[in-house]
């Protein structure tokens, strides 16, 4: 597995997820997801 | 308009699968100013959760199905607008069953649900609630 973690940004009820892996010694930021919830 | 910042962790197994979290990612993780900081479970280590109580203004951590540490099962909490819960994930079959995690979201009534245990990451939405996995921080 590579080394991963998850950075989220909340503002209001917008969310955007970001998703860092560790490939090849360099952090790469590999995936984007925005959403929005319902509150 | 408040802008929250939120680090996600999970599985370090610290150290009886890994020595550290790799360099590369403690150099962002240090300058990150998060308002919240989740580890997801399995940490293992209690130096482990010294480091994430480090790392922001607010902190939920669970236990995993590895920790020894004293920690609660599950978190419920809320940022900003939107109402977060945390479990390790290994009350459910298969690992990452997205559907049992549906489930667990629903009884507790968050709109996002940070799991871990599967050691591999994942984002999605289902059935209204998003689901958040950031895999294992030390890649075990």
């Amino acid at each position: 597995m590579r080394p991963s973690f998850i950075e989220m940004t909340i503002m209001d009820n917008k969310i955007n997820i970001e998703l860092y892996e560790l490939v090849n010694n360099r952090v790469l930021k590999n995936l984007s997801r925005a959403f929005t919830v319902n509150v | 308009m408040v802008e929250y910042k939120v680090l996600i962790l999970g599985d370090s197994h610290i150290h009886d699968r890994a020595n550290d979290i790799p360099g590369e990612f403690m150099d962002i993780l240090r300058s990150g100013s998060y308002e919240v900081v989740i580890h997801a479970g399995d940490l293992v280590d209690p130096d482990v959760l010294s480091l994430v109580k480090s790392l922001g203004k607010r902190q939920y951590i669970v236990k995993g199905n590895m920790d020894y540490l004293d920690l609660p099962w599950q978190a419920v909490f809320e940022v900003g607008d939107v109402k977060m819960g945390v479990v390790h994930g290994d009350q459910v079959r298969p690992r990452g069953n997205i559907e049992a995690l549906t489930r667990i979201a629903k009884t507790i009534n968050v709109n996002v649900l940070v799991s871990g245990h599967t050691h591999a990451p994942f984002i999605t939405e289902y059935k209204g609630v998003i689901h958040v996995n950031p895999g294992s921080v030390t890649g075990v």
